[in-house]
């Protein structure tokens, strides 16, 4: 199945499980989870349904587009769900067949995985699920956020679409895969990934990155404390691109990186505190509207 | 009473391997408590487990509880109400405890107490199915994990989520809610065969009936289709699979119905580490490696696959293409390792905290360097290029595979070894040995470069901690010193690496800076040491099956000395002798020997002018005779042949106390011969007190 019809069938499927299909946040970030919708939504007791396609940026992982499995930057497929469905599993499973892969003719493991993301105060269950012994999902019952208890729980499952689709197109090279029937994704990505690969190692301002993430800080501060917490969540998202852009050019120690780590869960806890706050008033109106 | 068995099934989201064994354990000892107590006759309780079922068999469970009567005598029957009527507290007391209400509490005559209260209550026949339905709640509640989670409205706390449950007693349901999930007469297939509903009448026909659908329910009926896969696949490739406990375990939790998937990989692949390869195999892929003759690996692995043999060719090209990109990676970085120049790795180090307050992992370096130079005088051995080697032995913490692989330390500096300007097989296998052994009972360092290195590693923790104070206790041991002291005795023991304990902990100290040495003298911080190893040298030799008698009659004279080796060894001598004849008969006359001059303190030499008969004349010969010889074996810790040599004095020692009489008048004469009795016993004590050993 080619990649852009790959997409497509995820979204079909998933819309037709309920889902409402958002489109990419526009800023950088290390992973779909840190999607507004996916952190502002597991927040509450809310319901809530969504899937989208999100590029995840991981510079560190850059490999000047020499390497046949990685990737400086990404596509992740994320589907998110509260409260999940009794028979998620199988709900999961056939998307698989969604996407063409024939179930009984593979084998596929849960291999337990508990998730955590230290910047953002995040951490679940779950496991990695292997497709003939290759990652493709990340499946994880979501228990906290910013630092809050989640109850109901939300699944979020996470598919690696370039994984995915060298699966199923038997590629074993990433740039090999074919987006359509005429164009690869090299074509559409590798002068890039080889240029983002220069710059997040060589080229890219340490100074200026580490006066940006102070920059955002006071930005989520000042932001905050006028409840603005979706401009101000904006500023979490990039102080964390910056961070990530410093640990690639590996001039952090492992003391500061625990504190830039810990500096960045701050900001998003003060984003999360100020979302509840706003939601619970929403949740009221809509009892009093009954 | 009509009896039936009972069939449970709940099915969860995947579980890990270790969780369902801690959950079996669990539920075996709980249900067993349960029944006991629910008044139920059962037989026997069977536990099954896949890693998506746990099923539980009762055999033989009554159908009902027996009605039961219950009788009980309380107080005075004066007690039951006060002056106005009312019941008095003691009465109501009373009536609480039984489970009645005061006004149904009546008198009896107790013979010797006279009338008293009396209550009665009868509890009522249950049926079977309402009993088990709180058994299997309460026992499924009382489940422990490592880790849970709640995900439904009832807040229910499981490991994962609870998907299904089959509750049957014979044919009929056992009703049964746990976390909203209510029972039915249904369990579910695996997932390639499309969660399949599938109906169980009854308990008997559970496992042929997921049979049919292809769901092995009996972990060792699994297991030993896992372990026939296993034998197939070695009569194939006419090769051994390499069979770690471990990974067949983890696999058995993995499939619910396992088939073998043998894969051919390009012979490239064997150039990488056979560790690192072994572990790409085993950790990340959870894949068997299969070795030739030689426990070398060969070109081929086995994956198992939870399922059918259909899409067999899909499965065994995903099992390849995954271990391909896998060992890539691994490629990548070994690569980037063995191009990295070996001032980049130091400079890491230099980074690397070893611990708060002692310094850098360089720092630490430095310091078992210092202990190795010394080491090497005291062994006699010292060597420039073993005292250069030493400088490497955490330099491959620094490196990518071990960052990727932290198990592979000390292993890597193997294969690094050349980048470090060291090529001499013997302090290669040094630098790359310096964590064994391990475990209890595992590999040695297998030369003697290699143990010096080891030693020298684990007494600079030891030292360092204890000076800090950080000193295990009951359970908490966060870095492992146990395992070290244990190690630095089995080194000095099994590699017959024979270092005084306080020679080596002085060593150490001294190579520690003046601000860390200055909170701990010398003195305390070798008697805290001593103590702490010399514990589990007693378990040590414990685990040797050495008898308590053989090691006592060692104990007091020569363990915690310091010379452990030489200690260890006479203990092993007198282990081996013990019940040889001739041992045995020595040993009666030596605590003879032992009694008699026990007040005795010998003031000059043996005098044989003062001899009055043979036999005295006989065992001086005798005793000169071996002495010399004897003296010379325990310098050389040959105890064996000494022992040997003593033991040839029974007969004139026997002859002596049948002949003479020692606690004669004349001082003279007496003191004599109390002075050479003296001296024999002394002779054998420089072995062993066997006055100690029991027969």
């Amino acid at each position: 199945m080619y990649f852009q019809n790959l997409i497509n069938s995820l979204n079909d499927y998933w819309i037709k499980q309920g889902c409402i299909m958002v489109q990419p946040y526009d800023l950088e970030k290390g992973a779909g989870t840190f999607n507004p919708a996916t952190f502002f939504g597991v927040l509450t007791t809310k319901p809530t349904a969504v899937c989208y396609v999100e590029p995840s940026r991981r510079p560190a992982d850059a490999r000047f587009a020499s390497n046949p499995n990685r990737l400086g930057k990404y596509y992740q497929y994320q589907v998110v769900i509260k409260p999940p469905h009794k028979d998620i599993q199988k709900v999961y499973l056939k998307s698989l067949e969604a996407i063409g892969i024939k179930i009984s003719e593979h084998d596929i493991k849960w291999i337990e995985d508990d998730w955590e993301s230290p910047t953002l105060g995040a951490n679940g269950i779950g496991w990695e699920i292997w497709l003939d012994g290759m990652e493709i999902t990340q499946f994880t019952y979501f228990e906290k956020m910013a630092s809050f208890d989640l109850f109901p729980v939300t699944v979020e499952i996470t598919y690696g679409l370039e994984r995915l689709c060298m699966f199923s197109q038997k590629k074993d090279n990433i740039f090999d895969i074919m987006w359509n029937e005429k164009i690869t994704y090299g074509e559409v990505h590798k002068e890039m990934e080889k240029q983002f690969s220069v710059y997040s190692f060589e080229k890219s301002d340490v100074d200026r990155l580490r006066q940006d993430f102070d920059y955002y800080e006071k930005e989520v501060l000042r932001l905050t404390k006028d409840s603005l917490f979706y401009p101000a969540y904006d500023m979490v998202m990039k102080a964390s691109h910056s961070f990530n852009l410093l640990m690639a050019r590996g001039t952090i120690s492992v003391a500061e990186r625990a504190n830039l780590i810990k500096r960045i869960r701050d900001m998003a806890r003060l984003c999360a505190d100020e979302y509840v706050k706003g939601t619970k008033a929403e949740v009221k109106d809509q009892k009093e509207l009954k | 009473m009509k009896k039936n068995d009972v069939l449970f099934e709940l099915t969860v989201e995947n579980i890990p391997a270790r969780f369902v064994l801690i959950a079996k354990k669990q539920l075996q000892e709980k249900l067993l408590e349960l029944m006991k107590n629910s008044r139920l006759e059962f037989g026997d309780i069977k536990i099954y487990s896949t890693y998506r079922r746990l099923t539980v068999f009762i055999y033989s469970v009554s159908s009902r509880t027996e009605k039961v009567i219950e009788k009980a005598y309380g107080p005075n029957a004066r007690m039951l109400k006060d002056e106005n009527g009312n019941y008095t507290k003691a009465a109501v007391g009373f009536a609480k405890a039984c489970g009645v209400k005061p006004e149904e509490l009546k008198t009896a005559f107790v013979e010797k107490k006279g009338e008293v209260l009396y209550a009665q209550r009868v509890i009522p026949s249950i049926n079977a199915e309402k009993v088990l339905s709180d058994v299997f709640k309460e026992a499924i509640k009382s489940l422990n994990f490592p880790k849970s989670m709640i995900w439904e409205d009832s807040k229910f706390v499981f490991a994962r989520p609870i998907r299904n449950i089959l509750a049957i007693y014979g044919t009929r349901l056992i009703p049964i809610e746990i976390a909203g999930v209510k029972s039915s007469k249904f369990t579910y297939s695996s997932y390639f065969t499309g969660f399949k509903k599938i109906s169980i009448k009854k308990p008997d026909e559970y496992f042929n009936q997921l049979d049919k659908n292809c769901v092995m329910a009996d972990d060792e009926k699994r297991k030993k289709a896992l372990e026939n896969i296993i034998k197939g696949v070695e009569e194939r490739v006419k090769a051994t699979v390499k069979k770690d406990e471990d990974l067949i375990e983890e696999n058995l939790y993995l499939a619910e119905y396992p088939s073998g998937v043998l894969v051919k990989f390009s012979s490239d692949f064997l150039k990488l580490p056979k560790e690192l390869l072994n572990l790409v195999l085993k950790k990340q892929l959870k894949f068997f490696a299969i070795l030739d003759e030689k426990s070398n690996l060969l070109p081929f692995f086995l994956g198992i696959r939870d399922g059918l043999s259909v899409g067999h060719k899909n499965v065994e090209e995903g099992f390849l293409n995954v271990f391909k990109a896998r060992c890539a990676d691994a490629i990548f970085f070994y690569d980037l390792d063995l191009k990295t120049d070996k001032l980049i790795f130091e400079e890491k180090l230099k980074s690397m905290l070893f611990q708060k307050e002692l310094g850098s992992m360089y720092d630490k370096g430095l310091r078992v360097r210092s202990v190795v130079k010394m080491l090497a005088n005291e062994f006699k051995i010292y060597d420039e290029n073993l005292i250069n080697a030493s400088k490497y032995i955490y330099y491959d913490l620094a490196s990518s595979v071990v960052n990727e692989f932290p198990e592979l330390e000390g292993i890597m500096n193997y294969y690094y070894a050349n980048n470090y300007g060291i090529y001499d097989e013997q302090i290669k296998l040094a630098i790359s040995e310096i964590y064994l052994p391990v475990a209890n009972d595992s590999k040695m360092p297998s030369n003697q470069y290699s143990s010096l290195f080891s030693v020298a590693h684990k007494i600079d923790t030891l030292v360092g901690d204890f000076i800090l104070g950080i000193i295990p206790n009951g359970s908490n041991d966060p870095h492992g010193l146990r395992r070290y002291a244990l190690g630095i005795i089995r080194t000095v023991y099994e590699n017959d690496f024979n270092i005084n304990l306080k020679k080596l902990i002085k060593f150490s100290y001294d190579s520690y800076p003046d601000d860390i040495r200055n909170k701990k003298d010398i003195k305390t911080l070798e008697d805290e040491i001593l103590d702490f190893i010399y514990q589990r040298l007693e378990s040590y030799l414990e685990s040797k099956k050495f008898g308590v008698d053989v090691i006592n009659s060692v104990k007091s004279i020569f363990l915690k000395e310091g010379d452990e080796a030489r200690a260890i060894k006479r203990i092993e001598v007198i282990n081996s002798l013990k019940n040889i004849d001739d041992f045995r008969n020595f040993a009666l006359i030596y605590k003879r020997l032992k009694n008699i001059t026990k007040d005795f303190t010998p003031k000059s030499n043996i005098d044989t002018t003062l001899f009055e008969k043979d036999e005295e004349k006989k065992l001086y010969d005798s005793f000169i005779k071996i002495s010399e010889q004897v003296n010379r074996s325990i310098n050389d810790s040959d105890f064996k042949t000494a022992a040997m040599e003593i033991i040839k004095l029974r007969e004139p020692l026997e002859s002596f106390f049948n002949t003479v009489l020692v606690m004669v008048d004349d001082e003279k004469i007496k003191n004599n011969r109390l002075t050479m009795l003296k001296n024999i016993y002394n002779l054998f004590i420089e072995i062993s007190d066997i006055s100690q050993i029991s027969y």
